[in-house]
């Protein structure tokens, strides 16, 4: 009987001994996602799509690349912003950029297309716009560093082998490959939402690399033509034109409207500041509202914040003098002077101007990718700079719609293919001025080294418009 | 709520009186006191004079006089006598009807006799083959009360480091074993296990309710605490009550604190500013910039530009003079500027007086104790207040514990513990950083005056120098935390031997935090922020013990058991602002778009399965196997699971027949090997990624944010020991001694992902860090009689390098580091410094100087470019520091540095000394550390900042001035380090403020006394007084040049200093 106890005894103690709470060792995490629970359906494809967008809006969200390299911006008096960007004398010391946040865009590019494939989710949709915001990153690389690593993988684990930078070219077949697969994948024509990429906005991109490749990469005509097809193709879709009213094109109260194909979406409390936050002035700067009231019944100033970091420069001011009653120049420029002691203050860039909440300005504006006047102009310059077939009546048509939009009438000046290229390119300026297209379009052009700033420094030697690459950079060489 | 918390103060006041009148009420009553008598012997027969009698948890106690005699009322039949001398093995004696109890105390195997607490069981001293240190409340009865009793481990154990370098009320200490199992130690703090009960933290615990620390510090110990016991494990038992009358003790404690011989010397204000115009006026250098030039006039801190009123410059006297009909106004000095001959005035301002303040603390004890056959108690009820040493600081704890433990058949016994502690932490005005009040002191210069002249309010200053008074002022900061331990227990002797025993414990602790900002004529935003964080331990442990000796020379103590640990961790926390009124100051009143909450909720477990089996045959040979499987819910499915083995054996040399070397009267050597884990500094995140949300146009977007690393492992530890333990002359001397290797591998590491990879790093397990050492531990009794003496010793050296680091291609793998000048390298140049293996990891580097040029033609024979400094500051005059350019390449650059020192000392050592003569005991605490460097960053600081932005030392009288002076001390220039950096040199740390940080602590000096019992028994219900005197943190012998020399990142910055305490206690037993 004692025996017996015993034996009940001690199997009860082992059974609750042994007892094992193993199960309870999985334990997933509940305010976070994990690798292993994400992926589980279409809907979080669509989702990482959005997650891309904002890593693409990072990625649009600076003028360090453009703007600020080129003619536009000149340093305002508080806090100059530009350095060694604008004198064209980038240093690997300073200046040297590691490229890894563009490669962050195209891991989730790759991430969502393997897992796609993986997961077997048919959305071509879904499909096209990574393969653009794919190609779109990509694009900018190749501008930006000239070689670079095609990484076509997501990242799952250490690499096995090291990617070295790879030939412009090769890169550049991947981003056709891309923007092209994209343009043909969408499933509806035209254009949705404005700050999501559609077939036109595809297409955009689509013409913008091929006049990238036709005429900075020596692509030619070939290039040319596949850039006027794709822009016709958006004429053609429908639901983009230009707006009556210039300066109607960009307020935030009026986003989204007919004339943009794609801007990326901004908006404060989604992402941090707006780069256009460069151009705001505070009050007290300008000596204070009053002193300048009168004069000006509204000075879009910053309120209490921004430092004047840059204003517009005297070269645009003298290509929009070169036609009396450009709408434009009042739209985007504003000089200040003191209504009391008639003292120069600033000058003060009005094109962004955010939203303006009484006490401070928020610089929230979309950030505008591709719009209907940044095609015709695209388009006459590729009439234009045909070398067979060069359609010059294309080119003014097209050059004149935006003319006449800002009330300077036709052109009427020589219309020879250099002179024609000229007026094409000046126009862009004054259409496009601090959308970060102007210097591209120098480059473009092969007139970079007209920027008196990069001659001085480089000549007429193209290989300066490369960025230096971080010393720290791995994998590269 | 200052209001609110004098009440809460008032009420446990309150209650600790009444349960104080109380107690004596009723026990007055119930005395049955008698007088018991006899003689005390030792076993050679000899009467035993000195020998202390007490009666049981009681401190009535009486001496026996030259005879060996005594005398002693006893409080009853129940009472339990405990007869003790050093050196002796104590005995207790239930009095029961006696009248006359005579004794024989036999001669003590002192230390190596006691019993010490091991992971899941105990074990005597004389058949441990690990290394375990214990320290029993006794040891430290003298020393004051502090937030966290692991304070009072400080010099105590060799090979635990404990160092107190944050002085705030609520300051826990730096705590490691064995050097740590990282490169910087300071954040391997071992693992607590408390009454069973695994925790991360103890600050909670009411030191009074600890009855001894046992240290397990080899990996052969800690393994059956597995994945988690790589930094070691501190054991902690609390009191339990003792069968017998219940005793009840009382003690209340007063402190005073004081951090006064922290405060810098400034110089006096006139001469501040004297220097400051000179230092400045020379800054108008040929190629010097014009603007120093300008800060002679507009400086907001010493130009002269500034008009009367304005709080932050100096003014010229006139106008100031004239307004105040020829008298400077009140509260102002003025001097002639040494410049331009004006005469200077303002309104001087110590900064240094408005921060420290003399600081106080009070505790209040009360506790329980006692039962009978069946049940046992103990209980307890504390209350600890602290006033800080800076204005705003403050510290309470409330805690309440009670054990209980009830037999409720001859083989079944359960028992349960509660403990709760409340504890609200005044921070002060500066939230989180309350430190850096003291920075403050001596960034602000004198002539700041944040007070409005006309309000007299503060003003808050800029950020770079805020105003510490105005943000006390405006800030509302509330941090509490509740923590609340249960467990229970059974414990069932299934046939004997044999024991099961299912322990179930829960640890809640609920921090709660709000701040609110007061709307000032500065800032009417009203910011609110608030935050409620819930962590939850459960633990589940059952355990099976066996016991058993097999004829007289075989005995076996068997444990096998199981854990499961869940932990659950649920914050939520938000901010606003803009709210209409200060009435409010909760969240609630913000306005609602400015409105920001968010939440999070954590959960991760651990399961366990561990064995041990401790052998001994005939006392002699000892051998000792654990294993501990672990589990943890954060790994991958195939990496889940990890085994942590130990492994080791003594042999009792002095048990053998063939052993007869007399003095030596025991000797056990020792081996150890054992293998533990670490899984701290890492998340579920590293193993499965993470997943993060952010938003595009109002959708929400994900984004994979950290990438996974299914491969991951526990970081472990593997680790060597050897040692013995020695007793002479019959013990009275014991040594203990180790030495040990410790490897702690597969260290978490981020590893650098090339960029096209779009990350920049990935968690692995890489590397190793190995510390090894050796410790010695002396304890012994060198006089003993009327009047004894015991003195306890321990050192100890450990040497940490790095073992093991990822390729690189670098000589030594080198990670970090410095390229410097070697003489004696065949090439000359050679990195130093950073991660390399084999080396130290805690090089500290600096620029060497040869002192100021004496002469301009010195100055100008001295062709070197100073690479620090711009084309325009080349221009050396004479004064200027001479740096050397040790690689003669004719640059004063980066290959002129060298190695300074290193951050952390590898000598440690405390020694205890205890004096005791009738009741009366004299304790003397002193601790060392060897072998670090102390970098005098603020001494730097005030030397260098000769430029009115902040207070200047008084050595800057002693610079160079004059052509031709011979000095150590460069002169001062305004802006220094961006001048000729004669001082800071910014971006190559000047090596002249490296200074060797040896030191000798005097830790503590204590008294107490305890009354004799023809006094107490005079005091009806009285069973014993102590009183008791001491003084902690007296005091260093160091190098004169270093002001705090414990630091143990090597840097002497203005922190809130660690105070010198003076304690005055009473002890009384009922």
């Amino acid at each position: 009987m004692k025996n017996y106890k015993i034996i009940l005894g001690l199997f009860t103690a082992l059974a609750i001994l042994f007892a094992g709470c193993e199960k309870h060792l999985d334990v997933p995490p509940v305010s976070s996602i994990t690798a292993a629970s994400y992926w589980q359906g279409e809907d979080d494809a669509i989702s990482y799509l959005y997650g891309i967008y904002t890593k693409y809006r990072d990625m649009t969200n600076t003028s360090l690349y453009s703007e600020q390299r080129a003619d536009m911006y000149v340093n305002g008096p508080q806090a100059p912003l530009m350095a060694n960007e604008h004198n064209h004398t980038l240093n690997v010391d300073v200046n040297g950029r590691n490229w890894r946040s563009w490669y962050e865009a195209i891991h989730h590019c790759n991430l969502l297309l393997t897992k796609m494939d993986e997961l077997d989710i048919y959305d071509d949709d879904i499909r096209a716009q990574a393969l653009a915001l794919r190609a779109l990153t990509y694009f900018r690389l190749i501008k930006i560093f000239g070689d670079v690593p095609l990484n076509l993988h997501p990242t799952l684990s250490v690499p096995e082998e090291m990617l070295p930078r790879t030939a412009v070219a090769t890169v550049l077949a991947q981003i056709k490959d891309d923007i092209n697969t994209a343009v043909s994948l969408f499933t509806t024509d035209g254009i949705g939402d404005r700050n999501f990429l559609s077939k036109s906005g595809a297409l955009a991109a689509q013409a913008d690399i091929y006049m990238w490749s036709g005429r900075f990469l020596g692509g030619g005509d070939a290039d040319i033509n596949i850039a006027i097809n794709a822009i016709n193709a958006i004429e053609a879709a429908g639901g983009v034109s230009l707006l009556a009213n210039y300066a109607d094109i960009f307020p935030v109260s009026n986003e989204k409207n007919s004339e943009i194909i794609f801007a990326t979406y901004f908006e404060v409390d989604e992402t941090g500041s707006n780069y256009t936050s460069n151009l705001g002035v505070r009050q007290d700067y300008l000596g204070g509202i009053s002193n300048i009231a009168i004069h000006y019944p509204y000075v879009p100033h910053s309120g209490n914040t921004g430092l004047n970091k840059v204003y517009f420069s005297p070269a645009l001011i003298n290509l929009y003098d070169e036609n009396p009653g450009d709408v434009r120049k009042d739209a985007n420029c504003m000089e200040i002077i003191s209504v009391v002691d008639s003292v120069w203050r600033t000058n003060l860039i009005v094109k962004f101007t955010g939203t303006w909440d009484g006490v401070n300005r928020t610089y929230d504006n979309d950030l505008i990718q591709y719009r209907w006047a940044d095609m015709l102009l695209l388009r006459a310059e590729a009439y234009n700079s045909l070398s067979s077939g060069r359609n010059e009546a294309g080119a003014l048509a097209d050059l004149n719609l935006v003319r006449n939009r800002a009330g300077i009438g036709d052109y009427a000046g020589a219309t020879d293919q250099v002179s024609l290229e000229d007026e094409i390119l000046k126009e862009r300026a004054r259409e496009l001025c601090f959308e970060n297209k102007r210097w591209e379009d120098l480059c473009r052009a092969g007139k970079v080294s007209d920027l008196p700033n990069y001659s001085a420094q480089h000549g007429t030697d193209l290989k300066y418009i490369y960025w230096p690459i971080d010393k720290d950079i791995m994998g590269s060489e | 709520m200052k209001q609110n918390r004098n009440f809460l103060k008032w009420i446990w006041k309150i209650i600790f009186l009444y349960a104080f009148l109380t107690f004596i009420g009723t026990l007055a009553v119930n005395a049955q006191e008698r007088e018991v008598t006899g003689t005390v012997t030792t076993d050679a027969g000899v009467t035993l004079p000195g020998a202390s009698v007490v009666v049981k948890e009681t401190t009535t106690g009486t001496i026996t006089d030259t005879d060996g005699n005594y005398s002693l009322t006893v409080p009853g039949p129940d009472a339990i006598l405990v007869f003790s001398f050093i050196g002796y093995t104590t005995q207790e004696i239930p009095v029961g009807s006696q009248s006359v109890i005579d004794i024989v105390l036999s001669e003590a195997v002192e230390k190596l006799e006691e019993v010490v607490v091991i992971g899941y069981g105990t074990q005597s001293r004389a058949t441990v083959t690990t290394s375990v240190s214990k320290v029993d409340a006794d040891d430290l009865r003298s020393t004051p009360v502090t937030s966290n009793p692991v304070t009072s481990l400080i010099g105590k154990v060799a090979g635990l480091t404990v160092v107190e370098t944050d002085g705030r009320p609520h300051a826990s200490p730096s705590i490691w074993i064995r050097g740590g199992t990282d490169f910087g130690p300071t954040n391997d703090t071992p693992l607590y296990v408390i009454d069973g009960v695994v925790r991360d933290d103890m600050d909670d615990i009411n030191p009074a309710d600890i009855e001894s620390f046992n240290i397990l510090k080899d990996a052969a110990s800690t393994a059956i605490y597995g994945a988690r016991a790589a930094n070691g494990v501190i054991l902690i038992t609390t009191k339990s009550g003792k069968v017998g009358k219940a005793v009840v003790n009382f003690s209340y404690d007063h402190q005073y604190t004081s951090i006064e011989r922290y405060k810098q010397d400034f110089l006096p204000f006139e001469e501040e500013i004297y220097y400051h115009r000179i230092s400045t006026a020379r800054s108008v250098n040929p190629g010097w910039s014009a603007q120093y030039y300008g800060m002679l006039v507009t400086s907001t801190f010493i130009g002269t530009g500034g008009g009367e009123g304005t709080r932050t410059s100096l003014q010229f006297a006139d106008p100031l003079r004239a307004a105040n009909n020829g008298n400077l106004p009140d509260g102002f000095i003025s001097i002639i500027d040494p410049v331009y001959g004006d005469e200077i005035a303002w309104h001087p301002w110590d900064w240094q007086e408005q921060v420290f303040r003399d600081g106080k603390a009070s505790n209040y004890n009360i506790d329980f104790s006692g039962g009978n056959e069946s049940a046992t108690y103990y209980s307890s009820l504390n209350y600890y207040t602290n006033a800080g040493t800076a204005p705003g600081t403050s510290y309470e704890r409330v805690s309440l514990t009670t054990n209980a433990d009830y037999k409720i058949i001859d083989k079944l016994k359960v028992g349960a513990n509660l403990n709760y502690s409340f504890l609200d932490d005044g921070m002060g005005g500066w939230d989180g950083d309350g430190y850096r009040w003291f920075e403050r002191s001596s960034r602000l210069p004198s002539t700041i005056r944040y007070q409005d002249e006309i309000t007299g309010e503060w003003v808050p200053g800029n950020s770079g120098k805020p105003n510490p008074d105005y943000w006390l002022d405006v800030n509302q900061i509330k941090n509490v935390k509740n923590k609340t331990t249960l467990s229970t227990y059974l414990e069932w002797e299934i046939i004997d031997g044999l024991t099961f025993r299912p322990f179930a414990s829960l640890y809640k602790h609920d921090l709660s935090y709000g701040r609110y900002q007061l709307a000032s004529a500065y800032n009417g935003r009203r910011q609110s922020n608030g935050s409620n964080e819930t962590r939850m331990k459960s633990q589940l442990d059952a355990t099976l013990t066996y016991k058993k000796s097999i004829g007289d020379n075989h005995f076996v103590n068997a444990v096998l058991g199981t854990s499961f640990i869940d932990n659950y961790e649920y914050y939520v926390g938000g901010s606003t602002y803009g709210a209409a009124t200060d009435l409010i100051y909760t969240m609630n009143a913000g306005a609602l778009e400015n409105d920001d909450i968010t939440s999070d909720l954590y959960s991760s477990s651990i399961q366990s399965w561990f064995g041990r089996v401790n052998y001994t045959f005939k006392d002699r040979y000892l051998l000792t196997a654990s294993m501990r499987r672990d589990g943890a819910s954060l790994f991958t499915e195939e990496n889940k699971w990890a085994n942590f083995p130990g492994l080791s054996a003594g042999w009792n040399i002095h048990n053998e027949n063939f052993w007869t070397i007399t003095p030596i009267s025991a000797l056990k050597l020792r081996a150890s090997w054992g293998k533990t884990g670490k899984i701290r500094n890492i998340d579920i995140f590293d193993t499965q990624g993470q997943y993060g949300g952010v938003l595009y146009a109002g959708k929400v977007g994900i984004q994979n944010t950290q990438l996974a690393n299914t491969d991951l492992i526990w970081e472990a530890t593997t680790s060597y020991d050897i040692g013995f333990d020695m007793g002479l002359l019959n013990n009275r001397v014991t040594l203990l001694f180790d030495y040990y290797y410790k490897d702690s591998h597969d260290r978490l590491y981020s590893k650098d992902l090339p960029s096209f990879t779009g990350f920049s790093a990935i968690t692995t397990n890489f590397g190793s860090y190995i510390n090894r050492g050796v410790e010695f531990e002396v304890s012994a009794t060198p006089v003993q009689g009327t009047v004894s003496w015991n003195v306890a010793f321990n050192w100890s050296y450990n040497k940490g390098v790095v073992g093991e680091l990822p390729f690189n291609g670098k000589d030594k793998n080198r990670d970090g580091g410095w390229e410097v000048w070697d003489e004696d390298a065949g090439e000359g140049y050679v990195w130093v410094g950073g991660y390399a293996e084999g080396e130290r990891p805690d090089a500290m580097i600096g620029l060497p100087n040869d002192g100021p040029f004496s002469t301009q033609a010195e100055a100008d024979a001295y062709h070197v470019i100073d690479t620090y400094n711009k084309a325009a500051f080349q221009y050396k005059m004479a004064g200027d520091t001479k740096w050397l350019d040790r690689d003669g390449n004719g640059k004063i650059d980066g290959y002129d540095r060298i190695i300074s020192g290193y951050q952390l000392p590898n000598h440690r050592g405390g020694m205890t000394n205890v004096l005791s003569y009738k009741g009366l005991d004299f304790t003397f605490i002193v601790d060392w550390a060897l072998g670090h460097t102390i970098w005098a960053y603020e001494e730097l600081r005030i030397m260098a900042n000769s430029q009115g932005e902040d207070r200047t030392s008084i050595n800057v009288q002693y610079q160079w001035m004059h052509e031709g002076d011979v000095t150590d001390l460069p002169r001062t220039t305004r802006g220094d380090q961006n001048g000729p950096g004669n001082t800071q040199k910014t971006g190559a740390l000047n090596a002249s403020y490296y200074y060797p940080g040896d030191y000798l602590a005097f830790r503590e000096l204590a008294l107490s006394y305890r009354l004799a019992p023809t006094i107490t028994n005079r005091i009806p219900g009285v069973k014993g007084i102590q009183l008791n005197l001491s003084a902690r943190n007296l005091g260093w012998l160091k190098n004169k040049d270093v002001r705090n020399p414990e630091e143990v990142d090597g840097v002497d910055r203005y922190m809130y200093p660690v105070p010198f305490t003076m304690n005055a206690g009473v002890k009384l037993t009922f």
